[in-house]
């Protein structure tokens, strides 16, 4: 408390005492001794304002911070330590970029629904690595004269190279484990350098039969029908092709054989000519200078219009050939894979058949698929100069063969049917309650054998005349993996003995088939 | 009449044409050099705009790309479309006719000087006040010294670092090769990086203060006192160098795709002119001119050069020193 307001208390008590009575001395005394405290107290304070000045002073009462000291110069050995932590960074920095620079030359392997790529850095550059394995069982009823054996088979075993280098220059080397004489179905190299012309070299599918044309882990049933085993499986040649887009559109290039993404497509081929239903062993050459011609045009004329109507496509291919003494393959049944027609079993005194000059084949084909609905269909004239021998003297019959079939399928879990594979929306999962995609399917088929045949074939040995019907039911489980289920019944006329002569025919096949195929 | 009617058509004719206005043609060229020239183009390409604007009224842009001159070869090999390349040394130009024919055989006597519009040499870079010495080559091999120097198998510049050294050493060895070998494998043991180009090699030495000694292009060492100051840094001169000669050539092969062969051609001749060559100088580089490089001689120390010729060229010196498993992928392995 100051001084001044000390005196001021002071007087104030003095004044309020010179008013007072005797009887108000005790009060005084008391009121007195009150001062006497109050002035001690006051004294105490003075001290304690006093001691408080001083701090003020001293500057440890103010709100300002106090100034600090200088940082001191860092040691050497501190400086040393920056400079080598520096250097150390500078080392990584320079490392990484050493690194990001190698890392992006780095080719990109890649694993996933499109199976197993490696891609150059600059994407000129790319392999495939793919694969198919197919067991299938076949069960047949009715099979009286046991002329056909139940059995599991291993129908592919493949795995093989696919790409392209510089860009533009694809390949396809392809071999099948499985495959008891002919061990490499395709190997081939196609330079598309634009997608109105390609040059496709090697060995490969002749554009001849559409269903031919389909992957061989494609299609909708576990085997090909008739019309497909009058064309060669695959030949060895050369072959221009290409592909035009809907005025407006550009065309896709689509490397080998295959292309059903265009608006137009055509392909035009010289081969060897491997015969019907023939595929050349690798170590097989040409036995003969003439050549086959094949070529095949086929559109999509409704692309990028009504969608209902852009998987319609619709073509025509045709060959011609010479051959000379070429060995003839027997025919067999789609599903069962049975001979019907064997080349080998001929009349008394007759030489077995060879195709033997002129081989023409002419295939209108067409397809659709709509959403989940698909239908297929294909004609096939066949017609072949065929040679043979009784005793001793020249034969020579011409032989004009038909076939034809008719298949439609339908996806009834939501997919989209197509003439490739169907992907399934959902895997199979059952724990999660998702059953892949399911397909069913229908297909007729016939081939007619031409009656010139048994001129040197007997009759009673080789049907003249197949149809097959088929049902099917495939069940994709994932994009790689699938299983396929067949009935096939197949009903012939002649091929079955003679009988008054009469020819019998060979009692009609019934098989039970299924696949179960893997392929990446 | 008839001959009237025709003087008639010539005026009229010419009359359109004073009077027509000609629209000019854009062009665009690209310029891939080595790392420390980008002071250099970036006053330099402005200039030359204006020239060809005056010459042809026609606009040129030029875009630069700057990298060790090892890895531009590479880049331009692999695809990089350069109109023309104005790399480190002749070798690395040289490359594109050898491996991709971007470039005639002869291109090296397409230009004055062997197509070297400038030169410069191999210099040191020390802290101010120059606290370790360093006053020659041999005093960057003793122990305790830290060098800066760039990675000889991306950049130019380190290339010609070596090379420097190597003569020195063998100059002061009675050109021993044994010698020289110990002399620049003590040099990298005392490497502290090695950037991939110089100007990330300055760039350590001076931002990032990492070690003692930078062995860099003389320019550059000029360019770092005058950007960051003389009063951080002290340049050193070695008794004796090397005489760099960074090459230009047209990419004739991408030119011609371009339609730029005529303005790239040019945008090299006009370095020789004497309008670049005052750039080069003011630049630091040393000029080919006579008359440009005496008026700038007075900023560069004497020293004594050689040149890469005493090593049999570029292809020799390549493949014995710099190529796979060459002299310094055995160096750096034993330097490590």
């Amino acid at each position: 408390m100051k001084p001044l307001q000390r005196t001021a208390l002071a007087s104030v008590i003095n004044l309020i005492l010179l008013g007072m009575s005797s009887a108000q001395a005790a009060d005084t005394q008391a009121l007195e001794k009150r001062i006497r405290e109050l002035e001690t107290r006051l004294a105490k304070m003075d001290q304690l304002e006093r001691r408080l000045e001083k701090l003020d002073q001293a500057g440890l009462l103010s709100s300002k911070p106090l100034a600090l000291a200088a940082p001191a110069a860092p040691s050497p050995e501190v400086e040393k330590l920056n400079r080598k932590v520096n250097t150390l960074e500078r080392k990584l920095e320079v490392q990484d970029e050493v690194n990001t620079g190698a890392f992006q030359k780095l080719p990109v392997f890649d694993v996933g629904e499109n199976g197993f790529r490696i891609t150059s850095s600059d994407k000129k550059h790319q392999v495939r690595i793919r694969g198919a394995i197919q067991a299938d069982g076949r069960f047949f009823s009715e099979d009286v004269t046991q002329r056909s054996t139940d059995s599991f088979d291993l129908k592919q075993a493949r795995i093989w190279l696919e790409g392209y280098v510089f860009k533009n220059i694809y390949y396809k080397l392809m071999p099948d484990f499985a495959a008891s004489g002919n061990i490499l179905p395709d190997a081939y190299i196609d330079y598309a350098y634009d997608p109105a012309v390609s040059l496709l070299v090697g060995k490969f599918k002749p554009s001849l039969s559409l269903e031919r044309l389909q992957g061989d882990s494609d299609g909708t049933f576990l085997e090909r029908a008739f019309p497909t085993y009058l064309a060669s499986n695959r030949d060895v040649g050369i072959q221009v092709h290409g592909a035009f887009g809907r005025p407006g559109y550009s065309a896709e290039s689509v490397p080998g054989p295959i292309d059903a993404k265009n608006f137009l497509t055509y392909q035009l081929a010289v081969e060897n000519g491997a015969g019907d239903d023939g595929s050349p062993n690798n170590n097989a050459g040409a036995t003969y200078d003439s050549k086959e011609f094949v070529g095949r045009v086929f559109s999509h004329p409704f692309q990028h219009t009504t969608p209902w109507l852009e998987g319609f496509g619709l073509g025509i291919a045709g060959s011609y050939g010479d051959s000379n003494t070429q060995a003839l393959k027997n025919q067999a049944t789609p599903i069962g894979r049975t001979t019907y027609l064997d080349y080998t079993k001929t009349n008394s005194g007759y030489a077995a058949p060879t195709a033997d000059g002129d081989r023409n084949r002419l295939y209108p084909q067409a397809y659709w698929y709509a959403g989940p609905f698909g239908l297929m269909g294909e004609y096939v004239t066949s017609n072949q100069q065929l040679s043979s021998t009784k005793s001793g003297k020249a034969v020579s019959i011409k032989q004009d063969n038909t076939a034809w079939q008719v298949l439609a399928s339908y996806v009834l879990t939501g997919e989209d049917n197509s003439f490739g594979a169907v992907k399934p929306i959902q895997n199979f999962d059952p724990f999660k309650g998702t059953w892949g995609a399911w397909q069913l399917a229908a297909r007729w088929s016939e081939l007619n054998v031409d009656s010139n045949t048994f001129k040197v074939v007997d009759p009673s040995k080789s049907a003249n005349h197949a149809t097959a019907w088929t049902l099917g039911v495939n069940w994709y489980l994932n994009s790689y993996a699938l299983i396929r289920t067949d009935y096939e019944q197949v009903s012939f006329k002649g091929g079955a003995g003679l009988d008054a002569n009469h020819v019998n025919n060979r009692p009609s096949e019934h098989v039970f088939a299924t696949r179960f195929q893997l392929s990446f | 009449m008839k001959h009237n009617f025709l003087k008639l058509i010539v005026a009229a004719s010419l009359s359109i044409l004073a009077t027509s206005n000609i629209q000019a043609a854009e062009v665009k060229l690209l310029n891939v050099s080595y790392d420390p020239t980008r002071e250099l183009y970036q006053e330099y390409n402005p200039v030359f705009a204006k020239y060809w604007k005056e010459k042809t009224g026609d606009d040129v842009t030029i875009n630069q790309s700057h990298a060790g001159s090892g890895k531009q070869a590479r880049s331009v090999l692999e695809g990089l479309e350069a109109d023309v390349v104005t790399l480190a040394l002749a070798y690395d130009v040289d490359q594109l006719y050898q491996k991709r024919k971007l470039i005639p055989e002869d291109w090296q006597s397409l230009l004055p000087n062997n197509s070297s519009p400038y030169t410069s040499t191999i210099v040191f870079l020390v802290r101010k006040g120059n606290p370790k010495g360093i006053k020659d080559w041999n005093d960057i091999v003793k122990s305790g010294i830290s060098i800066v120097t760039p990675n000889p198998k991306t950049s130019g510049g380190a290339r010609w670092n070596f090379l420097a050294a190597w003569g020195y050493a063998l100059k002061h060895n009675n050109n021993e090769e044994a010698a020289a070998k110990t002399f620049v494998t003590q040099l990298y043991k005392n490497a502290a990086v090695l950037d991939t180009g110089a100007r990330g090699a300055t760039t350590s030495f001076v931002e990032r203060e990492i070690g003692d000694v930078l062995i860099t292009w003389e320019n550059e060492a000029y360019m770092v006192l005058k950007e960051f100051g003389a009063d951080k840094f002290e340049l050193v001169t070695p008794s004796l160098s090397i005489l760099t000669e960074p090459p230009v050539a047209v990419v004739e092969d991408v030119a011609r795709k371009h339609g730029t062969t005529d303005v790239a051609t040019e945008y090299l001749k006009h370095l020789y002119s004497k309008e670049g060559q005052e750039l080069i100088g003011k630049n630091y580089y040393r000029p080919t001119d006579p008359e440009v490089a005496a008026k700038y001689a007075k900023q560069f120390q004497p020293l004594q050069l050689f040149k890469i010729d005493e090593f049999g060229g570029w292809n020799v010196a390549q493949n014995k020193f710099f190529a796979d498993d060459g002299l310094f992928d055995q160096i750096y392995g034993a330097g490590k």
